[in-house]
């Protein structure tokens, strides 16, 4: 049954189409728009090619922003893939009650993105947050302090913080998935060859798992670049811009400011990013595999 | 064999840390309970009077329609998601035809695509939005449509599309490990491409469905910028937007607030004790597959 016919064309036309209007018209859109200045009160658009990429660079609410989406992916990086390896790994190993340890790290992962960022400013309310009111415990000089606001820079670490408790546990999950998959004859086979228990995960585990982590660290990045929503709801990127990032100022220059040309010219920056690191990561872990098949 | 001091030491230090991911969220649902006062003389208390007017607050405040509007948006974008991706990823799976492999990555690029790349000109040009009002024009029950639901008829072509690439791809690498004998007898019948997909694919990919709808569900739950951008009226917001009005309100009362997060919170967190194998399957579907 191998003759042309437009039925498969027809087929997957609603999806493409749909995908082609909603997606990608958009994405070109936003990118020739950033050549533009308007706004929605004067929908009049003015030619001025690469100015609102030059303003940016100028700006220092942008680098900042630039800054904080670097400090996310770096800190994210750091911290959310050893940590999640390693619970994967004790996890795995844990003799009892290691469904219901899954469960509690897996957990905040299900919890409404939103209600996150509410749950963690009041953690963080400088009078009566539970973070100062266990601190106060050990010292007086956490009476009152403002996670949230005062100094300006502990406020994107806070931030931050709570995008790795919230992820954590999603990719301990993954690498769980992972390490299940590797079979148990490697591991034997390491312990007749006289391999201690790092030995093992060194010799064993980590190459094997360094796919799914570079899968992994794929998603933490591009998470990173267009982490929006805990900085939203938690401070609107504030104060004074400091915890602001690319999307939360995107967002501010648009819909607040009313710059619509200069907001397209963010988010196509942020459009690169993505593309740049999705690249960087299909390379490298392409590189990687054939590297163990060569 | 009595366990060794070393595994004991490890399961409780593995055990202290679970505590520490779910402490928060424990201490968010107990904080509902307490009057603002309570909350402000000792953050860690338990309650010593239940202060159910918080949850009268909430629920005057619109939480209960914000969490019906989210379920029943949600649900909308997932079956569209769905029936608009089968029959895509049932052609690339089992039907040779020219330009396929392109018109699979040209769908599955959206992947990694972030919302905002296309707010700004959705905002101002947005095709549902603009069809609704051109028939409004002159058909009555698009009038009542656009008039009562019109945000939601903008913000779910975004939520739609967006769904779209992990459900083709996914989809397709399950319906490609269907054995062909199955659907050779179908072809045999008679059957198009449509009813073999509907009366044996589909039934067949049973958990496939369940898994993506999961995850699907859960991110269009959690949406936060699209809906800002494009739920203007009150009476249409959903949960993400809801609860941060909510908040705005309710500003210097933190136990309303947490109130209101608990009645976020609890029904998704019973949801997952419930199903939890396959939510973690469902969530964790965009990275493992």
């Amino acid at each position: 049954m191998r003759k042309t016919t437009l039925t498969p064309y027809l087929l997957v036309a609603p999806a493409a189409a749909f995908f082609a209007i909603y997606v990608l018209y958009p994405i070109v859109h936003t990118c020739v728009l950033s050549g533009y200045s308007w706004s929605t009160v004067n929908p009049v658009k003015r030619l001025v090619g690469l100015e609102n990429y030059r303003q940016l660079l100028s700006d220092p609410y942008f680098v900042i922003s630039l800054k904080n989406n670097l400090l996310f992916i770096v800190v994210s990086l750091v911290i959310q893939l050893p940590v999640a390896l390693l619970l994967a790994v004790a996890v795995g190993s844990l003799t009892r009650y290691h469904r219901l340890v899954r469960t509690l790290v897996f957990g905040p992962f299900v919890v409404p993105i939103v209600a996150v960022g509410l749950i963690w400013t009041a953690i963080y309310n400088p009078s009566f947050g539970a973070l100062n009111g266990l601190l106060t415990h050990l010292s007086p000089v956490f009476e009152h302090r403002g996670w949230l606001s005062d100094p300006p820079w502990t406020v994107i670490y806070a931030i931050i913080f709570v995008s790795c408790w919230r992820y954590i546990g999603f990719h301990m999950m993954v690498l769980l998935a992972g390490l299940q998959a590797i079979p148990d004859e490697l591991y034997e086979a390491a312990k007749i060859d006289g391999a201690s228990s790092w030995q093992a995960f060194r010799g064993v585990t980590l190459p094997i798992m360094r796919r799914i982590m570079a899968v992994d660290a794929l998603l933490i990045t591009v998470g990173s670049v267009k982490i929006f929503d805990l900085n939203w709801v938690m401070t609107r990127g504030g104060p004074n811009h400091a915890s602001e990032v690319l999307a939360t100022y995107m967002y501010t220059c648009g819909f607040s400011d009313d710059r619509m040309g200069y907001a397209a010219a963010i988010a196509t920056i942020m459009l690169a990013l993505t593309f740049v690191a999705t690249v960087f990561y299909v390379r490298y872990s392409g590189r990687e595999q054939a590297g163990e098949l060569a | 064999m009595k366990p060794r001091v070393g595994t004991l030491i490890r399961d409780g230090l593995v055990g202290l840390i679970a505590l520490l991911f779910i402490a928060p969220v424990l201490w968010a649902l107990v904080s509902a309970f307490k009057s603002q006062s309570e909350i402000r003389l000792e953050p860690w208390s338990l309650p010593e009077r239940i202060a159910w007017e918080n949850f009268l607050h909430a629920w005057q405040g619109h939480m209960g329609l914000y969490l019906l509007n989210s379920a029943v948006v949600t649900f909308i974008a997932v079956v569209i998601i769905i029936a608009l991706s089968a029959p895509a990823a049932y052609a690339f799976a089992r039907l040779q035809f020219k330009g396929s492999t392109a018109l699979l990555a040209f769908i599955v690029s959206g992947l990694l695509i972030p919302v905002h790349a296309v707010l700004v000109p959705l905002y101002q040009f947005n095709p549902g939005s603009l069809l609704l009002g051109r028939l409004a024009e002159s058909w009555a029950p698009a009038m009542w449509l656009s008039v009562h639901f019109g945000d939601w008829v903008a913000v779910l072509g975004p939520y739609i599309a967006f769904g779209l690439p992990l459900t083709v791809l996914l989809l397709r690498s399950y319906f490609i490990g269907i054995p062909t004998e199955l659907s050779d007898a179908a072809v045999i019948d008679g059957c198009g491409h449509l009813a073999i997909l509907r009366r044996i694919f589909m039934p067949v990919a049973r958990p496939a469905v369940a898994t993506v709808a999961i995850f699907q569900a859960s991110w269009i739950w959690n949406e936060l910028v699209l809906a800002m951008v494009f739920i203007d009226e009150p009476l249409q917001r959903t949960l993400t937007i809801g609860l941060m009005s909510f908040q705005g309100e309710h500003a210097t009362d933190w136990g309303i607030v947490m109130a209101g997060v608990f009645m976020a919170v609890v029904p998704v967190l019973v949801l997952y004790f419930i199903f939890q194998q396959h939510i973690v399957k469902g969530l964790t579907a965009g990275a493992v597959k």
